[in-house]
């Protein structure tokens, strides 16, 4: 399968995912429990149409529009994270963190990952380019601190997580882990091919997350479960 | 390449903590009175250093005393996953007896939180000045916190789970 048949079938992939996860999301009532991340299915679908109609009326602003999706995208990955701790808060009817709590572990969190890798700044680079190494990789580092901070502040309090939110924190974790994996390869010099599966291999963690999620919605939340406080 | 290699590995743990912190948060969820009683340590206990340890709250021991009596580093972490579980049984009760004292679930709370943090500065201490003044001093704060916990988990296991309070007391 050559390079452009396999974007072709990620997209289509991509679509016809978001879109069935769409739909169990509106059978499940999650706008009522998870309404952010409703949204974020809902802008899913939105940007997957919109995506091909960018590529035929201005295929030269496609990279503009890759950036704002990329960039809407991530907000809203760090709107459902801070959700699905609200989720956590609520199900264990306990009381909102400190905030200095938090910023320390969010602190040490960035400081773990950052230290991971080299990274560089292609200065050389058009200004377009640049913004979207930059991106790449800050998103990739913030997500896992987000994802790492949440694990840790809910670790010290021996918090139990509603199996929905523990479903959707999962899907995230293989996308943000593997989305980090290769930012930090790209900084290694990677050109041509390389570079082109390497993408590849981020894409597909997303479309692995968003099949599991399906799988997810797919059975019924238990009533135990459902994400109300337990008293 | 050293650098690639050691990149990929320290992702590779980041991974498996994330996949050990989700087994663990799944475990939680679908766990028992045998379960949670089953994760307590019975190789150190505080009766060493209380004689009304699991009734009454204070350490009849001198901060040096208290920190032989401890076995060091190991009383240490023994405190540390103990109050863990104590609070994991809190919650447990809570959610399966409406009537639970919402003061007393909250100081459950902030003791294990107190008692933890209070084990890893000891913790830390130790590994860079052996049994110094300061670690002692940490060691028994956290010994004095823990005895208050655990007399607190002893008056709540009696209110809404009396059957367990003889494995609990066998078991600490």
């Amino acid at each position: 399968m050559t390079a452009d048949a396999l974007d072709t079938v990620s997209i289509w992939a991509g679509a016809i995912l978001g879109t069935t996860l769409f739909a169990l999301a509106i059978w499940q009532r999650t706008f009522r429990t998870l309404p952010v991340f409703f949204s974020y299915l809902v802008w899913c679908v939105c940007s997957a149409a919109a995506e091909p109609l960018v590529v035929q009326l201005s295929a030269e602003n496609y990279l503009q529009f890759y950036l704002l999706n990329m960039t809407v995208d991530d907000l809203f990955h760090f709107a459902i994270l801070a959700e699905l701790g609200r989720a956590v808060l609520r199900y264990n009817d306990a009381a909102p963190p400190k905030r200095s709590t938090l910023v320390l572990l969010m602190t040490l969190a960035i400081v773990l990952v950052w230290s991971l890798g080299r990274w560089v700044f292609p200065t050389r680079l058009p200004a377009i380019q640049l913004t979207y190494v930059l991106l790449l990789q800050g998103f990739a580092i913030l997500r896992v601190a987000c994802l790492l901070t949440l694990a840790w502040w809910s670790s010290l309090h021996a918090f139990r997580w509603p199996a929905r939110a523990l479903q959707i924190a999962s899907g995230f974790g293989v996308y943000a882990v593997v989305s980090l994996g290769t930012a930090l390869l790209h900084t290694h010099g990677m050109t041509g091919m390389q570079h082109h599966w390497l993408d590849q291999i981020q894409v597909a963690s997303y479309l692995g997350a968003l099949s599991y999620w399906v799988l997810a919605f797919g059975t019924k939340e238990a009533e135990s479960e459902i994400l109300v406080p337990n008293r | 390449m050293i650098l690639l290699f050691l990149q990929v590995v320290v992702i590779a743990g980041v991974a498996i903590y994330l996949l050990r912190w989700r087994a663990g948060v799944r475990r939680r969820n679908a766990q028992s009175w045998d379960s949670l009683l089953a994760r307590l340590r019975p190789d150190w206990s505080a009766r060493e250093l209380s004689d009304q340890f699991l009734w009454k709250e204070g350490v009849s021991a001198t901060p040096e005393d208290a920190w032989k009596r401890m076995e060091g580093p190991k009383g240490l972490w023994t405190m540390y996953q103990n109050a863990r579980v104590m609070l994991e049984m809190a919650d447990y009760a809570d959610r399966h007896d409406q009537n639970v004292d919402r003061l007393l679930l909250e100081t459950l709370r902030s003791d294990a939180m107190q008692i933890r943090v209070c084990v890893l500065m000891a913790l830390a201490q130790y590994g860079f000045s052996q049994a110094s003044e300061g670690v002692r001093v940490n060691a028994y704060r956290a010994a004095t916190m823990y005895t208050g916990m655990a007399a607190r988990m002893t008056q709540l296991l009696q209110e809404h789970a009396a059957m367990v309070v003889p494995d609990f007391v066998a078991a600490m």
